[in-house]
């Protein structure tokens, strides 16, 4: 426990350091597609299927100096991302998840003078492959899961969409897909029975490295920056009658390097953020459950001036079940 | 959770998903552009998404505290309304409609480009504004007008989109230069306030490094010309599609003083230049057949004399002498970044 905190602190630090040094956020208004942080399916046994179709909601209109948000209400954009995760248990310790993503992207802008500009764009988006290996196994620490997980994110949606409306090529923070390759680099902890038995602590960093793309019919090499996810918290479980309540106080901790354009650091983008997620998921039997996430932003620094997230909703369905006779995880 | 045996529940979620997926959009194109589509960008804020500033405030240029001598302004004047915009300002709303002495006039001014060029407003006998489209053509502003949602050039001086497509800017004369010059120059000016509407923070730059780092071009142009550092300013004056570009080392102080004035023939009409390297200005203004312009160097305003003792200000009006209250036929002349010129107009003659 101690050793995986010391983790996490690591980690969290990488997040400021990113953030100093400039290294290579995702475009200068961060309505990017939330795949790496929606990776979270909790660890299954050999023989078991898991799957979570997820809805998750982005709204954005509030515009950043740095700490300070200016009073605007001139922009507005909004991310509606359809997440389908996936994950078998290959053996004990080893399984491999997808994620698969739609994305539909909204634009709208609200001038004093001059006609609303509304531009709306969706399509498949990138996608997620995951081996993940459970270093802690029920039969050692029958409440504490270690669980790392490598894999990459492949450009599978399109990055090329133009505009309903003018025909011209919308810009890369409007497509559904980056158009690179990605290195994911996820882990989950939970540890349960802290405080009180069925409490659970409940860590879970991601960090994507990133590839580049190329724009503009090749003329311009064009790299997201490095993001770094570690969200973490505590949840419980009541029984209410034939339900399993499920309340969950997480918090997202979000860093993004700026992007870069042939090298060069692109102004207006990365910053890091702190979000709080309240949630509850209500179990209906322990394979299937309904998850409901808000997110609300609680501290955010940003490179210049950028919008950026006002408010955030997910809901996801969860289902698992075995190819197995035996299933040896406790309930 | 413990896990089930299997039903039908995984199915129906990925077919949801792919039902979901399966809502693709069809492609629309308008074609009704005339210059190349695909190199239109959208720079991303979108339409109007960079607004600009529709009911200028101005104050007295000693109440600019957000000003520093060394900030660029772009200034204009008609009589005595004489005005200030300062690139503070501009770098954030690109686009200032204003009415200076009773004319409409549209201050248009890109970032990325750094090309500051006065419109009139007033197009084919309606007076109009001018707004930020959110697109860019070889990394320059695309404004568009609010009366019939045209799209045009700015560099190209030209309506490139919509129902006024072929249509000329018609421009005024302004020049771009330091604030201190400026309030030397004239120094009952007004100057912009930072009361414009809206909430920005002026006293940031907004494009990082970008004015100096030549390697630093955030939309990619189709034609590259090295023979000069990308973002060097250059004065350029376009006569029939082409430009004659200077650098401002063509009007290096020669000993006389500050203020250099040359008369040339630029693809074949008779132009009078005047700039001065010290206080960051170039103008360039039609001859009307005189060839007897010279520097004056007093200070203020006044920049130059002709043989009839006619004396011209920096915005070539006749200050005093036989023309008293006439002015100089303005050209189609900016300064701007080497790079953009050398993208709109390959292969352009650069004067040393």
């Amino acid at each position: 426990m101690l050793r995986t905190l010391r983790i996490l602190t690591a980690l969290i630090g990488l997040g400021w350091g990113l953030g100093f040094t400039g290294a290579p956020g995702q475009g200068c208004c961060t309505g990017g597609v939330p795949v790496s942080g929606n990776l979270g399916l909790p660890a299954g046994a050999q023989g078991t299927w898991q799957f979570q179709l997820s809805v998750d909601h982005k709204y954005l209109d509030a515009l950043f100096d740095g700490r300070e948000r200016l009073v605007d209400e001139l922009r507005r954009r909004s991310t509606t991302s359809f997440l389908l995760e996936g994950s078998y248990g290959i053996r004990e310790r080893l399984a491999v998840s997808g994620l698969l993503t739609f994305v539909r992207q909204t634009r709208r802008i609200e001038p004093a003078f001059g006609a609303v500009d509304f531009t709306e764009n969706a399509g498949l988006g990138d996608a997620i492959l995951l081996l993940r290996y459970n270093l802690l196994t029920d039969s050692v620490t029958p409440f504490t899961d270690l669980v790392l997980g490598i894999g990459p994110k492949f450009p599978l949606g399109r990055t090329d969409y133009p505009s309903d409306l003018t025909g011209i090529l919308l810009p890369a923070d409007l497509q559904p897909g980056t158009g690179a390759w990605d290195a994911v680099f996820w882990g989950m902890f939970s540890h349960t029975g802290i405080i009180r038995d069925r409490l659970t602590l409940l860590v879970i960093p991601s960090f994507r490295r990133t590839g580049t793309n190329q724009r503009y019919n090749g003329s311009q090499a064009y790299r997201f920056g490095n993001e770094l996810q570690v969200n973490f918290g505590i949840s419980d479980r009541w029984a209410l009658g034939g339900l399993l309540l499920q309340p969950q106080l997480m918090f997202r901790w979000r860093a993004t390097a700026p992007d870069q354009a042939e090298g060069q650091i692109v102004s207006n983008t990365g910053g890091r953020w702190l979000n709080v997620q309240p949630g509850v998921a209500l179990g209906f039997s322990p394979a299937l459950s309904l998850r409901l996430n808000a997110e609300i932003p609680i501290y955010r620094n940003l490179t210049g001036t950028q919008l950026t997230t006002t408010g955030r909703g997910t809901a996801a369905l969860y289902y698992s079940f075995s190819t197995q006779n035996s299933t040896t995880r406790r309930p | 959770m413990t896990p089930q045996k299997v039903n039908s529940l995984p199915l129906l979620l990925l077919c949801a998903f792919l039902m979901i997926a399966s809502c693709s959009r069809e492609q629309v194109a308008d074609g009704d552009w005339s210059i190349p589509q695909d190199e239109i960008r959208d720079g991303g804020p979108g339409k109007d998404g960079i607004p600009s500033v529709d009911s200028p405030q101005f104050s007295e240029a000693s109440a600019a505290s957000y000003l520093l001598d060394e900030d660029l302004v772009v200034g204009y004047a008609v009589g005595d309304d004489v005005r200030a915009y300062p690139h503070p300002i501009l770098d954030w709303h690109e686009i200032v409609n204003d009415e200076v002495g009773g004319e409409p006039i549209a201050i248009t001014y890109c970032p990325l480009t750094g090309t500051a060029i006065g419109w009139d407003r007033e197009v084919n006998g309606v007076t109009t504004t001018f707004g930020v489209s959110g697109l860019l053509y070889e990394s320059n502003l695309i404004p568009y007008d609010r009366s019939t949602e045209s799209n045009w050039s700015q560099m190209d001086l030209e309506c490139v989109n919509g129902a006024l497509r072929g249509t000329r800017v018609v421009t005024h004369p302004v020049l771009e230069t330091t604030w201190a010059t400026w309030k030397e120059m004239y120094p009952g000016t007004q100057v912009m306030t930072t009361n414009t509407g809206h909430d920005r923070n002026y006293s940031n730059y907004p494009y990082g490094d970008y004015r100096t780092n030549d390697a630093y071009i955030i939309f990619p142009v189709s034609n590259t010309d090295e023979r000069l550092p990308a973002k060097e300013r250059v004065h350029g004056t376009i006569v029939n599609g082409q430009a004659v570009v200077h650098r401002f080392s063509a009007f290096a102080n020669t000993g006389e003083g500050d203020v250099v004035v040359r008369i040339e023939n630029l693809l074949g009409r008779q132009i009078v230049l005047a700039g001065n390297v010290r206080q960051n200005w170039i103008v360039a203004y039609e001859t009307g057949g005189r060839t007897d312009f010279f520097a004056v160097q007093e200070g203020g305003s006044i920049i130059m004399e002709d043989g009839a003792s006619n004396r011209y200000d920096v915005l070539g009006r006749v200050i005093s002498g036989p023309r008293e209250g006439e002015r100089l036929t303005s050209t189609d002349s900016y300064i701007g970044y080497w790079f953009a010129w050398g993208t709109f107009f390959p292969g352009a003659e650069i004067k040393e």
